[in-house]
């Protein structure tokens, strides 16, 4: 038996090593520290309903982990189990509800939920979100989940001779007749398209520009992040730049806000609140001034958007909290400016902000050196005031120098 | 004890002298690297520090703790592993050439043992697996005795102290290969040694394939590893091809555990009717 | 008994045995002859399936070989089938390790006979002890079927005399044995039975004695009428 020691010893050495190293890794998951998500203020139990998305991050972004971090408490991506490992950490709850629901109609689609619209019936989707000169086709596919039947067809793109490239922006079901918006490159120009589409008779029933400009701009489709719910107006905001060739610059020389209503045609530009524009490019400025100097401070005033049930919010953060402006979609004007002043240690500390309609939540780092308070806020900007403030805190005791921290990528409600 | 049993642990012995070397490589690169490492960060740590002035907190904000990612991404460390995985790939073709070439005729004793000559494929290929795994359990247990060198030798204000799996882990875009050998999860750890080890199996036959037809079998054992590899393959193939994932990634995990039976299964029992028929001294 | 029925081997274009023919009994002492290049080693591979054959049927006791059929049929290469780096006693423990038929008394006996030092690496031994030791691997295993590839090729005439005196021993009575040769003298009055070959097939096949007795010819008298004639 002893001339057999190799055969003995070698498996031995790898069983014990591995089988050490690995069911360490799991019991111990090495130091992956547990959080909770802790209520500060909340009275009707907002903080139940929150999923953050993010990343634990330590010495010096050498040990990072994804997490999700709920009422039910933190789960690490590293966690999860054989097979769950190979699905998408990320993704949006509605659409991973959907493709659980509809893995045949889901089968061979992109996940992208701007190509997805819903209705109490049926599903429709348009893609594929990049369409290149060699095939200018969309793919329709609409499913009645009632009588469970499926509808698909390919449609070819009209007087798309000049035309580059296409990116599908948004994809809307408004009673059988599908809306797509998209972005059309065109040689100099940049414009936004679109398309109608009636499943009855599977055409293009009309189709059109609604903004152009030079190739440089964007248009950004502000409800993409609405979800699949039902809109019948697309808000966008239009950014037109020059690019100065000599100078190797571009400028932003305008910059609009506008609806569309998609059923009428009807296109309706904003008038957007001085301050808010003044804004903005007092933060370019101070940007340029500060030659791009990587401090950590966050550089205020920062802008967002946010399309609510019946108004669309400009906010602005400033150095003493919120200013945001409603403006009321459906009667047209813009109301009176709502102001919330936070402390200036969390806007200081301000890492993230995630507009969701009428709640916005945003993340700070906020503290005194080493004393770190990741807190997270939600704010009503119907009634203009925080609704809820919670704390992500160290569960289990912290590592000797156990400097780390905690990124937010999104925060997401539970539906 | 069976005759398989009897043919790896034979064929570990054959090799197992340069195998030790390789390990005695391995070992004392990387102890010595972690010693110079640790030894040049504290002399310019002295040297900033007591002779330049620096605070310590500066000297720290500037320089970065030091980790085992600093031995990490030195070449005293990713050396030997790229040599010992050099020879062990070279051994993978010599474990066989070696019985036919030269004055050996050693095939002639191991095709006529009274046992079924696949055995002496799963042999082979089991001491193979059972040296780089065994070379990679050594990489794990000598990270730990590095990181315990770390905190012999650097104050704790100057080091951060890694777990293996953290160290790596922060190794993303080192092109080191540790996160290769050691993946940070066992799933991870099977996929990687599981194709690892078909390749080998392929290989295997494709050398057989070699073995019986001599020349014609060179272009046979090279068509056979293209046809393994496309079936295995196959499903990302059609995914870039058509340009869209048809398989939710669950399906395409089980579908691929399929695959890799099919195809790891069809050169065990091609190498056995090779081994049987075909093969020639 | 050894049955070789109507074998044929290409090694590419190139025909080496094209349907050859015979049998070899337990207890005789069987031997090809023919000139280098003749086939007489590719067919002892045949017979232990160390080369496959390109047509024909080899069977041994009315089988096909298996591998239980190693343990009963010995093939003793013209080169010692053990690594070079091997000592004497590694060798014999190997062959005891896989072989049920190992016989470690006749081993033993062996080496002694052969005076062999069990320590010795292969490697260095002459070449006439390699020879020996290659003989002793394979006459140590209690098998009824012995196939030996010019064991005298190369070999000092001492080691010769002492590889012939085995024929006559005990160590091969009783078993059936397969020899190539191509040159017959120090043996001619060992074998029972000839298989000359030539060109592929099996010229000519007949019992020593009988031969003797009948036609009053050795066996080099046949050869020279053979290969002259």
């Amino acid at each position: 038996m002893k001339r057999y020691w190799k055969n003995v010893i070698l498996p031995l050495f790898i069983v014990i090593t591995f089988g050490v190293l690995y069911v360490h890794h799991a019991i111990a998951k090495e130091g992956l520290p547990q959080f909770e998500l802790v209520n500060v203020s909340d009275d009707e139990g907002i903080g139940e309903d929150i999923i953050i998305y993010g990343n634990y991050v330590a010495d010096e972004s050498s040990v990072w982990e994804s997490f999700r971090l709920s009422s039910d408490g933190i789960s690490y991506s590293s966690e999860r189990n054989f097979l769950e490992q190979f699905n998408e950490f990320f993704e949006s709850q509605e659409m991973e509800k959907l493709r659980e629901e509809e893995r045949g109609f889901m089968r061979g689609k992109e996940v992208d939920p701007h190509l997805y619209s819903k209705d109490a019936e049926q599903i429709a989707y348009v893609g594929p979100s990049a369409l290149f000169n060699d095939s200018f086709e969309f793919e329709v596919d609409v499913l009645d989940r009632e009588i469970r039947e499926k509808k698909s067809f390919k449609l070819d793109i009209p007087d798309s001779d000049g035309t580059d490239h296409i990116y599908v922006d948004h994809v809307q079901l408004l009673d059988d007749m599908l809306y797509v918006t998209t972005t059309n490159y065109l040689m100099e120009d940049k414009e936004l398209h679109i398309y109608q589409i009636s499943l009855q008779d599977e055409t293009i029933e009309d189709r059109g520009a609604i903004a152009g400009g030079t190739i440089h701009g964007h248009f950004i489709v502000l409800n993409n992040g609405m979800g699949l719910k039902r809109q019948e107006n697309i808000i966008v905001r239009a950014e037109y730049i020059e690019w100065n060739e000599g100078m190797h610059t571009s400028e932003v020389v305008d910059e609009e806000y506008f609806t569309y209503d998609l059923e009428t045609g009807k296109k309706q530009v904003f008038e957007v609140p001085e301050e808010f524009a003044m804004a903005e490019e007092s933060t370019e400025q101070e940007y340029m001034e500060e030659e791009q100097d990587t401090t950590e401070e966050v550089i205020y005033p920062t802008n967002h958007e946010s399309v609510g049930s019946e108004e669309l919010y400009f906010i602005t953060f400033t150095s003493d909290g919120i200013n945001y402006y409603p403006y009321h979609l459906q009667e047209n004007k813009l109301l009176e400016e709502k102001e919330i002043s936070f402390d200036e240690n969390i806007l200081s500390g301000l890492s993230g902000v995630y507009t969701k309609g009428d709640h916005l939540y945003f993340y700070s780092n906020a503290g005194e050196d080493g004393n770190q308070m990741k807190k997270l806020f939600k704010v009503d900007l119907v009634n203009g005031e925080i609704v809820y403030e919670g704390e992500i805190k160290l569960t289990d005791a912290p590592k000797e120098t156990h400097v780390y921290n905690v990124e937010v990528f999104n925060v997401e409600e539970k539906r | 004890m069976n005759n398989f049993l009897k043919l790896v642990n034979f064929e570990l012995g054959r090799f197992i002298k340069v195998y030790f070397i390789l390990a005695g490589i391995t070992v004392a690169s990387q102890l010595i690297g972690m010693a110079l490492i640790a030894n040049d960060y504290l002399e310019m740590f002295n040297e900033e520090v007591y002779t330049n002035g620096t605070s310590i907190e500066l000297f720290v904000e500037y320089y970065g703790e030091i980790s085992l990612l600093n031995l990490q991404y030195s070449q005293w460390f990713n050396l030997p592993i790229t040599f010992a995985v050099a020879v062990l790939i070279i051994y993978s073709f010599f474990i066989w050439y070696r019985d036919w070439l030269g004055k050996n005729t050693f095939i002639y004793r191991l095709l006529m043992l009274p046992t079924a000559r696949i055995n002496i494929y799963l042999a082979k290929a089991s001491a193979i697996f059972l040296m780089v795994l065994g070379l990679v359990a050594l990489q794990v247990v000598l990270l730990n005795v590095e990181s315990s060198m770390l905190k012999w030798m650097v104050p704790a204000n100057l080091r951060a102290d890694l777990g293996i799996m953290e160290s790596i882990g922060g190794l993303h875009s080192g092109g080191s290969m540790l996160a290769v050998i050691i993946p940070t999860s066992f799933i991870q750890f099977l996929i990687h040694y599981g194709v690892g080890f078909m390749v080998v199996f392929i290989l295997f036959t494709a050398i057989l394939f070699e073995r019986s037809y001599r020349f014609k079998g060179i272009a046979y054992g090279v068509g056979y590893a293209i046809v393994a590899f496309v079936v295995f393959f196959a499903p990302f193939v059609v995914e870039i091809i058509f340009g869209r994932n048809y398989l939710f990634p669950t399906e395409l995990f089980i579908l691929e555990g399929i695959l890799w039976i099919v195809v790891t299964g069809s050169s065990i029992w091609v190498s056995n009717y090779l081994l049987n028929k075909k093969v020639t001294v | 008994m050894i049955e070789v029925k109507n074998v044929t081997k290409k090694f590419g274009r190139k025909n080496v045995l094209q349907g050859v023919s015979f049998t070899a009994n337990k207890g005789e002492i069987t031997c090809l002859i023919g000139v280098n290049g003749v086939g007489k080693t590719t067919i002892l591979n045949g017979i232990v399936n160390l080369t496959p054959m390109t047509s024909g049927e080899i069977l041994i006791d009315g089988e096909k070989l298996t591998k239980e059929t190693y343990e009963k049929i010995a093939f003793i290469p013209d080169a010692i089938t053990m690594l070079p780096r091997m000592r004497v006693r590694e060798a014999m423990q190997f062959m005891q390790d896989f072989y049920d038929s190992w016989n470690n008394e006749r081993a033993e006996e062996l080496l002694r006979f052969f005076k062999l030092k069990k320590e010795d690496r292969i490697s260095s031994l002459s070449k006439g002890n390699v020879a020996k030791a290659n003989l002793l691997l394979g006459l140590a295993l209690d098998v009824d079927y012995l196939l030996m590839d010019e064991p005298f090729s190369g070999i000092d005439i001492f080691s010769r005399e002492q590889i012939a005196d085995v024929f006559t021993s005990h160590l091969v009575e009783e078993r059936g044995v397969i020899i190539t040769t191509h040159e017959i003298n120090d043996i001619e009055h060992l074998i029972d039975k000839v298989v000359l070959l030539d060109d592929g097939i099996v010229f000519k096949e007949f019992a020593t004695e009988e031969m003797r007795e009948v036609e009053g010819k050795s066996v080099v008298d046949v050869m020279r009428e053979v290969y002259r004639g």
